[in-house]
């Protein structure tokens, strides 16, 4: 019965697709509040204060809080580790079924309402107020509060924000009680180790999941390969596996690498993570539940080796491989692969560039030729070439170089006989964009990384020198190429690989980032500095992310 | 209370069932949407409810019941359509909005109406309400969560424990 109306009122009972509240996420502030403060950062003060400001009568015990939170010792991490971060995003677009946390199991209809013990029956009275769980100084102003059953229906359709259950939790012992029990969503990370500060949610106070509840110990000989659709992807060559972290629900998956990879001849460039869900409508973010797939490349001297682990069979599939094109010659991949539509495309640095593509649902792997003449390397140049490539819509590829301040754009272009050229497209002058200043550096700006989302379609994150991070929107589709900038805070996630990316010897770090809009980018803001440090913070900054005073 | 005897009321007019509030008002209402109560199926199931005997209602009050029925009544014919695959969009816009408005109400009467509707088992109502009380506490802070359930201030024990554990969760307080 009542069947009919269950659909409805689960429905009102389900959270919007943007429970945060759609256009709010311009700036989210958490370059000065960065969450990690009490962990990450020198002074063991600076965690104090926060708390102190922020929970006003509650200082006194936030600051044996801040206290009680272990500092990371960033110098007790390896230097490629110490640098890298990722941001989390529960975007709102993320949260539609998911916070971070798994789905919010929300009872199904034909569930709801019904508890373990056994339904009142009619005529017993008050019989409601002696099954409450509940020890008597904690109950609620009304009978209805009073029981746990009618009171986890309550909790379980707050929004499923990171804050909800928390503050649900503040509320008093029962209602603490309650959450924490194993029903309700894992919404409370707990605090046990702040090891490694690696994540950091972009998520506006008070769903803002501080960073030392995103934590992992990476152990020795971890090495992050890559990071996409809420999963990071950890390969451990003396451990012979990789290592599939969710930080959101702190899942850990291990898989044995296969066996032509354990080789020790063989080296493993890069590799990739992606969710694998077939769902028609499925919007990559909140994926937690979902099948994944693993892709690993390697090169043993003799052939370049792909291999794709599918969590649905749970297995490796066969070797797909190409011959290694110079002997004695060694190659590197310049980046983690980016997803074109079904293939990944890593940048391969040999005698020459090439990209590398791998068609995830043929298992095929082929090279491409970048444009022919941007990459000389006998040229004399004023400043170094960087390269990038980037999708487009529709699966194709972009090649992108910077050269000091101009970005060329190459389109890929496809005739009818199925060869494909490379068209130069689009020349911006980025010093007539940004407010750079030219230095006498080599590489004035940094690029370094562009997105993959079809949200952020043709955007680059670019480094100025004065340390700015900026996206550069490209847009090819109009007759007049435009161009705008996005607000990095609407970013969901993003990976910093490899060293600081200011500090010497990191010319080729790079800066990866997957995202996912709350609201639609904003348009006309400039160079936003959200993301500053001075560079005589840079060499003990694990992040480059600091407060700006 | 059963009286198997009775019929199963499938002849013509639409069968009626009296329901006894708590205060000994009694509702007469169409028997469908009566069995939106899962408590109350089974014995009109098996006839009960019909005649002048009518079903005894203990922990409900005669507001709270013209309450629950006033929402069995609008969403009956929905239900007896079978989780109405063949809904309209209209008939489902208007029951959203029939249940926006009817959980628009006062905190003590949407109190009377969540025991009821666990007691009786309406599935659609019980979900509405804990739907409506989850809105009353989002994006509120622990303490207004507090006030706006009517708890009283915390004791000095509660607020210690409190304030002990805003030591992990804090941030969530901000």
């Amino acid at each position: 019965m009542a069947l009919d109306a269950i659909p409805a009122a689960t429905r009102a009972g389900l959270p919007g697709p943007h429970p945060g509240g759609g256009g709010a996420w311009q700036a989210p502030s958490w370059t000065p509040s960065l969450p990690s403060a009490g962990v990450s950062s020198p002074p063991p003060s600076s965690g104090r204060r926060r708390v102190d400001e922020q929970v006003g009568r509650f200082d006194e015990a936030a600051t044996r809080g801040a206290d009680a939170i272990p500092a990371v010792r960033f110098s007790d991490l390896s230097i490629d580790l110490r640098h890298c971060i990722l941001m989390l995003l529960p975007l709102a677009s993320d949260l539609k079924p998911g916070h971070p946390s798994p789905p919010p199991r929300l009872p199904q209809p034909g569930e709801v309402m019904s508890s373990p013990n056994a339904p009142p029956q009619m005529g017993e009275d008050s019989e409601m107020s002696r099954r409450v769980h509940s020890t008597s100084t904690e109950l609620g102003p009304a009978p209805a509060l009073d029981d746990d059953n009618l009171l986890a229906e309550f909790l379980l359709r707050l929004p499923p924000l990171p804050s909800s259950l928390p503050r649900a939790s503040l509320v008093c012992k029962r209602w603490r009680r309650l959450v924490s029990e194993p029903h309700f969503p894992p919404a409370l990370p707990d605090n046990s180790s702040g090891d490694i500060t690696r994540f950091i949610s972009t998520l506006d106070s008070p769903d803002c999941i501080p960073a030392a509840n995103f934590s992992l110990q990476l152990a020795e000989h971890d090495t992050i390969l890559d990071c996409r659709h809420g999963l990071v992807l950890i390969l451990n060559r003396s451990k012979e596996h990789v290592h599939i972290w969710d930080p959101v629900t702190r899942n850990h998956r291990y898989v044995a690498l296969s066996p032509a990879f354990n080789d020790v001849r063989m080296f493993v460039m890069g590799g990739i993570v992606l969710c694998a869900a077939k769902d028609q409508g499925h919007v990559h973010g909140a994926c937690h539940s979902n099948p994944f797939k693993v892709v690993l490349v390697g090169e043993n001297g003799v052939r370049f080796c792909f291999s794709v682990y599918s969590s649905d069979t749970g297995a490796w599939g066969n070797i797909s491989s190409l011959p290694w094109p110079l002997l004695n010659m060694r190659a590197f991949l310049q980046n983690s692969g980016i997803l074109i539509g079904n293939s990944v495309c890593w940048l391969v640095i040999m005698e020459r560039v090439k990209i590398l593509q791998f068609d995830l649902d043929e298992q095929i792997l082929v090279f491409m030729d970048i444009p022919s003449n941007v990459y000389d390397l006998n040229a004399c140049h004023r400043y170094i070439p960087q390269k990038l490539i980037m999708p487009v819509d529709g699966g194709g590829i972009n090649f992108i170089v910077l050269e000091g301040f101009t970005v060329c754009v190459w389109k890929r272009m496809s005739s009818d006989t199925g060869d494909a050229s490379w068209m130069l497209g689009n020349t911006f002058e980025l010093s007539n964009l940004l407010s750079l200043r030219p230095s006498g550096h080599d590489m004035p700006v940094l690029m370094l990384a562009s997105s993959e989302d079809e949200d952020l379609n043709g955007t680059l994150a670019l480094l100025d020198y004065c340390v700015t991070l900026v996206m550069l929107t490209v847009q090819f589709s109009s007759d007049h190429p435009g161009f705008c900038f996005s607000d990095v805070a609407m970013i969901a996630s993003w990976f910093v690989e490899g060293n600081d990316v200011r500090s010497e010897g990191a010319r080729g770090a790079a800066l990866r980032f997957r995202t996912r809009l709350h609201s639609p980018r904003l348009m006309e803001t400039p160079a936003i500095p959200l993301v500053r440090f001075s560079s005589s913070q840079v060499s003990h900054r694990p992040t480059g992310f600091s407060d700006q005073g | 209370m059963a009286a198997p005897e009775s019929g199963d009321g499938n002849n013509g007019a639409a069968r009626m069932v009296t329901l006894i509030s708590s205060d000994n008002t009694r509702f007469e209402v169409e028997a469908a949407a009566a069995s939106l109560s899962q408590t109350l199926q089974l014995t009109i199931l098996d006839g009960g409810g019909g005649g002048g005997d009518g079903i005894p209602l203990p922990n409900v009050d005669s507001a709270t019941l013209s309450k629950v029925l006033e929402y069995c009544i609008k969403h009956a014919p929905a239900a007896a359509n079978g989780g109405a695959p063949n809904a309209t969009a209209v008939d489902r816009a208007e029951l959203e909005r029939f249940d926006n408005e009817f959980v628009n109400i006062d905190q003590s009467v949407l109190y009377s109406l969540i025991m009821a509707a666990h007691n009786l088992e309406i599935e659609g109502l019980q979900s509405l309400v804990a739907k409506k009380v989850a809105d009353m506490i989002k994006g509120k802070s622990p303490m207004e969560i507090r006030r706006t359930l009517g708890f009283p201030d915390p004791t000095p024990e509660e607020q210690a424990e409190m304030n002990a554990h805003m030591l992990e969760y804090g941030w969530a307080y901000e």
